[in-house]
């Protein structure tokens, strides 16, 4: 009975698109950049199909070069803070792999989205039906990753460049109080939660993060929770929105298309009117979980959510995690993603 | 399928009323607290009066629906104790100004998922002394035992000792900690250019 649900529930799948394409993007704001397409193959899936897109492109030449190092300079710190080396290593060093696939991109020049159909790939098609039996491709075909690139926007933020909030480097390095946090640390994206950005020089005003140059002025900034994007303000079009998979969207009840936007690691909801910012919905992590692939270090401990742990237990044979909305089934030798269950079934 | 979500945490509430779960507080072992009237776990942490200041960090950063909403989490929320500690940095971190800073602090305590003591304990025991688990702000909380007591250690090198007995809700568990999970050096002046 419980396959055949998932079986009817794959069909609609299918029928619909499977995802939600873009749907953050209200129609007042076409002005800005669009990063967002819809990746559609979920993890463990081949990404070589029609619907790759220019992101995953560059996320593979990034995975076949990984001689390239990643930009752990701001983790440092934390590395040699840590008490657990190896494990809180395993952890950084994760999040570092993370960041060498998503290269930060000012967002003037990020990619447009490609061109979509309403109906899945034939390739997803063939998924669908495949050998591997009807329930384990339907935990494939839900279980598609979120865009977890991430984005700094160029030139000055609003309101700030005729209050010279962008002022020469000189003049504001010459300010401590802009360029350390409260904590007495250097200002760095980590401190704010925000991982995959450059190490570099920061300053904070207003709500915003901003990179200084290497020669003058600034070299771009970003948007942070609980400034630029508090409640109550506008959401910046020029931020974007990437878009979620429609389950996630049904998982967190975010609405109609329009009524959210999701970016660093956080969900939103918005009016869809006004792009008022009306609260936070949802903090994810930063993992993006891979069927066929170890399960990312850092989840020692057994976490599946309570309405689910008679259904998901631990096992001799089977061990299983939660992250951001899924269930994943993990052999408990190897560590190795076996499978990934929503959790609306 | 939002109907099914929003079940969520109804459904979870028999089930919660009737469970008994140990509790690894330091303390000798004591069931936990568990919610019986549908609290969330933004309602549990409010309602926890050593973690007032907790739940007005929660407030002040806007992160209350988060922990109304159908995501599972666990709160590790220091004591009263834990911001007096702080001194006047507290109060710093609690202003608009410092908001984002301290949206950056909070996601260091989140654990993605429902993470009991319990569980806590026996991943120490599999694992040979320690556990980890990754906040959803990216880092690395270690967890060990030190007699019956235990102490997390962020990778940012800051350390906390279970401090009280969790509260399960259907959304998620909030665990009170002794120490905020902020840099060891948190409310030193600025270094000099």
């Amino acid at each position: 009975m419980f396959r055949l649900r998932l079986g009817v529930a794959a069909l609609a799948l299918a029928a619909s698109g499977a995802f939600a394409q873009n749907t953050g993007q209200p129609g007042a704001e076409q002005g800005a950049p669009q990063n967002a397409e819809q990746r559609g193959g979920p993890p463990g899936s081949d990404r070589s199909g029609d619907g790759r897109d220019q992101r995953g492109d560059q996320r593979d030449k990034a995975e076949r070069t990984d001689e390239a190092p990643p930009r752990a300079a701001d983790l440092r710190g934390l590395r040699d803070a840590g008490r657990d080396a190896q494990v809180v290593a395993d952890i950084l060093k994760n999040q570092d792999v993370r960041d060498a696939r998503n290269p930060a991109q000012p967002a003037a020049d990020r990619p447009g989205p490609p061109a979509r159909s309403g109906a899945p790939s034939e390739t997803g098609l063939r998924d669908l039906f495949s050998r591997e039996g009807t329930e384990r491709v339907l935990e494939r075909m839900v279980a598609g990753p979120l865009d977890r690139s991430v984005r700094m926007l160029v030139r000055c933020p609003p309101g700030l460049a005729k209050t010279g909030g962008c002022e020469a480097p000189g003049r504001a390095q010459s300010n401590a109080g802009q360029r350390y946090s409260l904590p007495g640390r250097a200002l760095s994206p980590l401190l704010f939660g925000l991982t995959g950005f450059d190490a570099g020089r920061y300053l904070y005003r207003d709500g915003y993060l901003m990179q200084l140059a290497d020669g003058d002025g600034i070299a771009g900034y970003i948007p942070l929770l609980g400034g630029a994007l508090a409640s109550g303000n506008i959401w910046p079009g020029s931020y974007g929105s990437a878009s979620v998979p429609a389950y996630l969207v049904d998982f967190y009840n975010l609405g109609q298309p329009g009524s959210y936007r999701y970016a660093d690691n956080t969900l939103y909801r918005v009016d869809p009117q006004s792009a008022a910012i009306q609260s936070v919905a949802a903090l994810l992590t930063d993992e993006e979980v891979t069927i066929g692939e170890p399960m990312p270090a850092g989840y020692d401990v057994y976490n599946v959510p309570y309405p689910f742990r008679d259904r998901y237990a631990d096992s001799a044979e089977a061990a299983y995690r939660y992250v951001d909305g899924y269930v994943y089934r993990l052999d408990p030798e190897t560590r190795l993603v076996t499978a990934a269950f929503d959790l609306l079934t | 399928m939002t109907g099914t979500i929003r079940n969520w945490l109804g459904a979870a509430l028999l089930p919660l009323a009737l469970a008994t779960v140990a509790c690894n507080s330091g303390e000798e072992a004591e069931p936990a607290l568990l919610t019986t009237d549908g609290e969330t776990l933004n309602q549990a942490i409010a309602g926890q009066r050593d973690l007032r200041t907790t739940s007005e960090a929660l407030s002040v950063a806007q992160l209350n629906e988060v922990f109304d909403g159908a995501g599972s989490y666990t709160v590790l929320a220091p004591t009263e104790a834990a911001f007096e500690a702080l001194g006047a940095y507290a109060e710093q971190l609690l202003t608009l100004e410092e908001r984002p800073v301290l949206v950056g602090l909070l996601r260091e305590h989140v654990l993605p998922g429902h993470v009991t003591p319990t569980a806590i304990v026996a991943a120490i025991e599999t694992g040979g002394g320690s556990a980890a688990m990754t906040t959803v702000g990216g880092g690395a909380i270690t967890f060990r035992l030190d007699g019956e007591t235990i102490v997390a250690t962020h990778s940012n090198g800051a350390v906390a000792r279970f401090a009280g007995a969790e509260v399960e809700s259907g959304n998620g568990v909030v665990v009170p900690i002794d120490a905020v999970l902020t840099t060891p050096d948190a409310g030193a002046a600025p270094a000099a250019q």
